[in-house]
């Protein structure tokens, strides 16, 4: 799992069936804020929305079975990774 | 699950019998980038490869899963794979400003100002 910040939106015309009618979220992954290169060297995860976030939120994102789970469409589908979590406050060194 | 663009495909034919006809890209995800303030999108330097049953050619920005999520659109739980590109992306948002894609020479522009293809927000 990770946390990281919600940049942008994913849309796609051809693409696997099971991914219908699902909001695809970029999310930008979470470094130490003293360590962020620019431009980072960790690639923009996507990831389906189940928690209705929106551009600029930080959020919790899992992965595989665990992230399929929360999107309630069984396992046999083209995603991997699903937004579970808006964060609210956190703690912590500064995250860029 | 990433966002990337096609750099070019490959071939292997002394390979494990369940890979047997899979079609192979080379892809660079892409990385966030800020510019001049905003966040903009660049390609990474790493290079991963995917299985393609969609379709995606060279140059084009693919959507790529990992895992079970891969062997689902590959038909199958029971290959000796991880990668596959599950959808070819129209248009990507970047914050609030319009959507935007990649053109066939890599720049990313306007997806408005693409020739054809719907507007973005119709064909998720």
């Amino acid at each position: 799992m990770l946390t990281g910040r919600v940049v942008g939106e994913v849309w796609a015309s051809r693409r696997h069936e099971t991914l219908g009618g699902l909001r695809l979220l970029i999310v930008d992954p979470h470094v130490v804020k003293d360590r962020a290169t620019d431009p980072k060297t960790a690639a923009l995860v996507v990831a389906a929305d189940t928690v209705d976030a929106g551009i600029g939120d930080e959020v919790i994102v899992a992965y595989g079975r665990a992230g399929r789970s929360a999107i309630r469409r069984g396992h046999d589908i083209a995603v991997e990774a699903a937004v579970v979590g808006v964060i609210d406050d956190r703690s912590g060194p500064e995250l860029g | 699950m990433y966002v990337g663009r096609v750099i070019g495909a490959l071939w292997a034919s002394r390979k494990e019998t369940t890979l047997t006809g899979m079609r192979m890209l080379m892809i660079r995800p892409l990385r966030a980038r800020r510019d001049g303030g905003r966040d903009t999108l660049d390609e990474s330097d790493q290079v991963i490869v995917a299985a393609d049953p969609i379709g995606a050619g060279v140059g084009e920005t693919v959507l790529v899963a990992m895992g079970r999520a891969a062997r689902s659109v590959l038909g199958s739980q029971d290959l000796g794979w991880q990668v596959a590109v599950v959808a070819i992306v129209d248009a990507m948002s970047l914050g609030d400003l319009p959507p935007v894609a990649f053109d066939p020479d890599g720049r990313l522009v306007d997806y408005d100002a693409l020739p054809g293809g719907p507007t973005a927000g119709t064909t998720r």
